[in-house]
């Protein structure tokens, strides 16, 4: 699976409603997994200063990120495929 | 028929449904079952009555509803990630900020008792169980009806399967059906075992019921049976991996398209790239030709709709049409069959001439809106084909900039950028129509209230204007940066950029933008306390208007007018502006409007030091705010403030707060009158005389019963009648009184004890 970031600018979106949306996408994700497709919803991190929210899914494509969230009615400017580096 | 815009109050239920045969048992258990859960499913396969048996439910159990029974209808949809916006639509809400939708959905629901019915869901049942499963746990009064063909399946959700109708209640509907055939039929004891035979081969399925029933115009019941074994014995297209039932219905469908001619077969499969409903004038331009006569799809239409093929809506002028979702999808797969890509392409050519030959700026502009929002569907439709079909983004991208009045006024904001940006990313390189696209989205966001997202957008369109000569969308761009400036308090800024764009629509001849940018202009002068330069700008926007015919700008023109008049000291003179503003605000349905309306009229008020009026009138407009639901603009916060301050000081914080209560609790119909100083109606929950109760006296004997800790069981034994019986007066109870727990039903009565009947007591005691 890929590694992939999904980035939206939501004016006024609280911790608190990044909460309702991370339930909603790891509910979507749940039930659009399966029968040979796999995502899995990681974190999310609310930048509130610039209103910017970036999430970060594991997933076989990108379209699949793209569906979990539109199923979660939760809109995004872009998804790109993306690298991390943990601390060794 | 639905209920029309001025009609809706609190259900937005179609009001004048069709006869509605038996089903007493299923409604009983349907609405035991609500009282135990706050989602429920009526599943079951297509044709066999869900959606019809949703909204007997619905219509049967509204009054319990304190906040209504709201219908979102479904099937027509097919963007799962436009499930909230078709919930926006059937709350009547709109679309006004850039916040997320889901929140400000949740938020406006939290503190409502309402039910909300979710018709047709089957084909976006992720969607739908995700957003229900997050407005349960956000709004604890709030209950949602599905209907679909599958369970949600998430977590407190009671499911229902909806059976065919047993055989009395099919040779029922089957006769009701026929006499609409054959005025005068009647189920007879010669007939009744024809007719009970066919319902029993039709498996008691009300859709095939329904299809087989509208045949009797040329068939007797004896011929409509052989015909019908013969039909299903020959009949083999219907997937093996059906269910027995869904294969019923299939082959009943089949045998219907069958009996047509090939002429009206090939109108049934055209007509499947419509969605949601649709007029003659459409079906002709769409479905006529290639070897449809133009001049007989009139007469074609009529049989399909005495076919039950297509369901005429006569509540419209024009009448509207439809169809049921199996007919559709049966249709579509014929359509398919026969290659017809070339139909949906004319179906967007269509809805795309419509919104060319729109007037947005004209004396019929509030028809021409009312009109889209009609067509909706259609034009999600035209747009999905564009952005999905190779080599139609540009037409796509043309269109949804086309609308960009449209996506404001019925504020559909969120959904106009979302198709534009969706287009804007499609690889389209630069163009005349990819910079408008760039300000309208721009402009969309500006008044969602995303500045920096609105500059960037209207920034990079002005740069490829400038590039491209492009002097329309440069007037444009400019035009609404200024707005952004505006909204980030730089007054010096923002006039500059709006007398640049005056300019520049001047030069283009563009009376719309000329229009609109001068009525920004004398708002930015108004901040800037230069009232005598702002009323002479409002002038010549308000000769612009009048000359086109034109109220929406008319009406900011009159809103501008009177805040400037106001700020030159002519305070009476304002007020008058204002109430002119507001009628004609409520006339065209600007809810934006409406709340700036009344919050100026609150200003002024207060200003000749009517401030018990004032508090009032700022509780009205925070209700109309709420209505959309919509904080108040930023640069207008300063003023609210001052009033709200001033009126405190004067008339201390628990009068102040009981005059804007006041006007708080008022509907936003309820706000305008008031603010209009027209005589309020109430609504009757309001008025109901202190002593009456809201409970019927059995539902008063089971409350009374419950409330001295009876169980449903000993509350059946005492009263003689069965449990089952209780359960649906304690629900009815808990909907009546909008209260969750058997406790609220004993606090009820202890505290109405005198609105309980007596004849209700002495029976328990």
């Amino acid at each position: 699976m890929s590694l992939f970031i999904v980035d939206r600018i939501i004016p006024g979106l609280t911790v608190q409603q990044l909460g309702i949306a991370q339930h909603a996408m790891v509910e979507s994700a749940r039930r659009l997994g399966g029968n040979g497709a796999r995502i899995r919803y990681i974190r999310s991190t609310l930048i509130p200063g610039q209103s910017r929210c970036l999430c970060l899914f594991e997933a076989d494509h990108r379209n699949l990120v793209r569906t979990v969230n539109e199923t979660a009615q939760f809109p995004f400017s872009s998804i790109d495929e993306a690298v991390e580096l943990i601390t060794p | 028929m639905r209920a029309s815009r001025s009609e809706r109050g609190l259900h937005n239920v179609p009001a004048g449904i069709t006869s509605f045969v038996g089903r007493r048992q299923e409604l009983a258990e349907i609405k035991r079952l609500f009282s135990g859960s706050r989602l429920l499913t009526l599943t079951g396969m297509g044709g066999v009555g869900k959606t019809r048996l949703g909204l007997r439910v619905a219509i049967d159990i509204q009054r319990a509803f304190r906040d209504g029974v709201w219908l979102a209808e479904l099937a027509a949809l097919d963007d799962p990630a436009l499930v909230t916006h078709a919930m926006f639509d059937a709350l009547d809400l709109r679309d006004q900020s850039a916040r997320w939708l889901v929140a400000t959905l949740a938020e406006y629901l939290a503190p409502k008792h309402a039910l909300i019915v979710l018709d047709n869901v089957e084909h976006l049942l992720d969607a739908c169980a995700v957003l229900a499963d997050t407005l349960l746990r956000s709004c604890p009064e709030l209950r949602i009806l599905v209907t679909s063909r599958r369970p949600l399946g998430i977590s407190g959700e009671v499911s229902f399967t909806v059976p065919p109708l047993p055989s009395p209640e099919a040779v029922r509907l089957f006769a009701e059906r026929a006499v609409s055939v054959v005025p005068g039929f009647a189920v007879t004891a010669e007939n009744e075992a024809t007719v009970g035979q066919l319902c029993k081969q039709l498996e008691g399925i009300p859709l095939a019921i329904e299809l087989a029933a509208a045949r009797l115009n040329v068939l007797s019941l004896e011929q409509l049976l052989v015909r019908l074994q013969d039909r299903f014995a020959l009949l083999t297209t219907c997937s093996r991996t059906a269910l027995p039932r869904q294969q019923t219905l299939w082959r009943t469908i089949e045998w219907s398209y069958g009996l047509l001619s090939l002429d009206d077969q090939m109108l049934w499969q055209r007509l499947t790239v419509f969605s949601g409903s649709f007029d003659l004038e459409a079906i002709e331009h769409v479905c006529a030709g290639e070897l449809l006569a133009p001049e007989a799809v009139l007469d074609q239409v009529g049989r399909l709709v005495d076919q039950s093929i297509l369901v005429r809506d006569g509540s419209r002028n024009p009448v509207r049409y439809s169809m049921l979702e199996s007919i559709r999808q049966f249709g579509r797969g014929k359509l398919h069959e026969s290659g017809g890509a070339d139909f949906r392409r004319r179906h967007r050519d269509y809805y795309r001439q419509l919104v060319t030959a729109m007037q947005p700026f004209g004396a019929s502009q509030v028809q021409w809106f009312d009109r889209l929002s009609l067509e909706h569907s259609n034009l999600r439709t035209a747009l999905d084909y564009c952005l999905n079909e190779p080599g139609q983004a540009g037409a796509g991208m043309e269109l949804a900039s086309a609308l960009w009045l449209y996506w404001e006024t019925r504020g559909r904001l969120s959904e106009g950028r979302r198709w534009i940006e969706q287009f804007l990313r499609s690889g389209l390189g630069p163009s005349p129509a990819r910079a408008r696209a760039l300000w309208t989205a721009g402009y969309l966001a500006v008044v969602q209230g995303d500045v920096p997202a609105a500059q960037a957008l209207l920034q990079e369109s002005r740069d490829l204007s400038a590039a491209l000569g492009e002097g329309r969308s440069a007037a444009f761009s400019i035009h609404f940066l200024g707005r952004v400036l505006l909204f980030q308090g730089n007054l010096a800024g923002a006039a500059a950029l709006t007398e640049q764009a005056i300019g520049l629509h001047r030069q283009a001849g563009d009376e719309t933008g000329l229009g609109f940018a001068l009525v920004q202009l004398a708002i930015i002068r108004c901040f800037q306390r230069r009232a005598v330069d702002a009323i002479r700008l409002l002038d010549e926007s308000a000769d612009i208007s009048n000359r086109h015919g034109e109220r929406w700008n008319l009406s900011y023109v009159l809103w501008v007018l009177g805040f400037a008049t106001w700020l030159a000291g002519r305070a009476d003179d304002a007020a008058e502006l204002e109430l002119r503003a507001l009628r004609l605000k409520r006339d065209i349905d600007d809810r934006v409007g409406i709340p700036l309306c009344i919050e100026a009229m609150a200003w002024i008020a207060g200003s000749v030091e009517k401030q018990d009026h004032a508090a009032a009138l700022l509780g009205c407009a925070r209700s109309a705010l709420q209505a959309i639901p919509s904080p108040l603009p930023n640069p207008f916060r300063t003023y609210h403030d001052a009033c709200e301050a001033q009126a405190r000081a004067r008339l201390g914080d628990t009068a102040f707060s009981a005059a804007s209560g006041k006007g708080e609790l008022m509907s936003l119909q309820e706000a305008v009158s008031f603010a209009l100083e027209e005589k309020v109606i109430r609504p009757a929950r309001e008025t109901q005389p202190r002593g009456s109760s809201p409970l019927s006296r059995r539902e008063a004997e089971t409350a009374s019963l419950v409330a001295q800790g009876l169980s449903n069981k000993a509350v059946a034994a005492k009263l003689m009648i069965s449990e089952r019986t209780v359960d649906s007066h304690v629900l009815n109870i808990l909907n009546k009184l909008g209260i969750q727990s058997r406790t609220e039903i004993a606090s009820w009565v202890t505290r109405h004890q005198d609105s309980v009947p007596a004849s209700a007591l002495s029976r328990i005691r």
